[in-house]
């Protein structure tokens, strides 16, 4: 299968994204948005499958804060 | 020259079998753009659409031509970047409009395939299945990116 994918990051300056990718996104997975890392918080289908193609909706929050404010 | 292989992992050639797909790599054209560089213009006239083989581009709307928010922006207000296997430019393709947004490489070698209106247009009318196949899934891209902006929105 492949993923036709929308990422949106919670409350901050990234735009979003969006990619083709053969691995499916999971919840609580943490993944590089440019420079910016993030970590899934929602996976939702947009549309139903077509083929070997899926179309999802990723929201993520960036993890960079949380481990500056841990540091 | 782009592989079939490749081509088969791109949406917008969904259903097509691997004969028809060859056909569509052969008017497929490779491109490589550096960071930064321009590669739509925002209100150009189209003649092409592109799919990312690698790198990222991002997609810019320059100040003042569409919404108040990008009018006070000093700078073109970004609206997504794009990745492996998406498309952009296919808008131009159906409706032969003027560019919507500006383009613009976001890496190093990032590496694209162009492929011309007009040889696309003349290849759907030679083989009609390809041209709806490929309309079909153009249809279906552009009703997922319209869906995204939706949510955007809530």
């Amino acid at each position: 299968m492949i993923y036709n994918v929308s990422y949106v990051v919670l409350g901050g300056d990234h735009p979003g994204q969006m990619q083709s990718q053969e691995n499916c996104p999971r919840v609580g997975e943490r993944m590089q948005l440019g420079d910016l890392l993030v970590e899934i918080v929602e996976v939702r289908e947009l549309m139903p499958p077509m083929g070997d193609f899926a179309y999802l909706h990723v929201t993520c929050r960036p993890v960079q804060a949380e481990q500056e404010t841990q540091g | 020259m782009v592989s079939v292989e490749f081509l088969k992992k791109i949406a917008l050639f969904s259903g097509l079998s691997d004969d028809e797909i060859a056909r569509i790599g052969q008017v497929c054209q490779e491109i490589v753009v550096n960071r930064g560089d321009v590669i739509l213009e925002e209100n150009a006239p189209s003649d092409a659409m592109y799919i990312i083989h690698e790198g990222m581009v991002k997609v810019l709307l320059e100040p003042g031509k569409v919404t108040p928010e990008a009018l006070a922006a000093p700078a073109p207000t970004p609206l997504l970047s794009l990745g492996r296997g998406q498309v952009f430019g296919e808008m131009g393709l159906v409706d032969r409009g003027a560019r919507s947004a500006t383009v613009r490489c976001a890496a190093d070698n990032t590496r694209l395939f162009a492929i011309n209106r007009d040889d696309f247009l003349q290849l759907c009318e030679e083989d009609t299945r390809i041209g709806y196949v490929v309309m079909r899934n153009i249809a279906k891209d552009l009703s997922f990116k319209l869906r995204v902006r939706n949510l955007a929105w809530k």
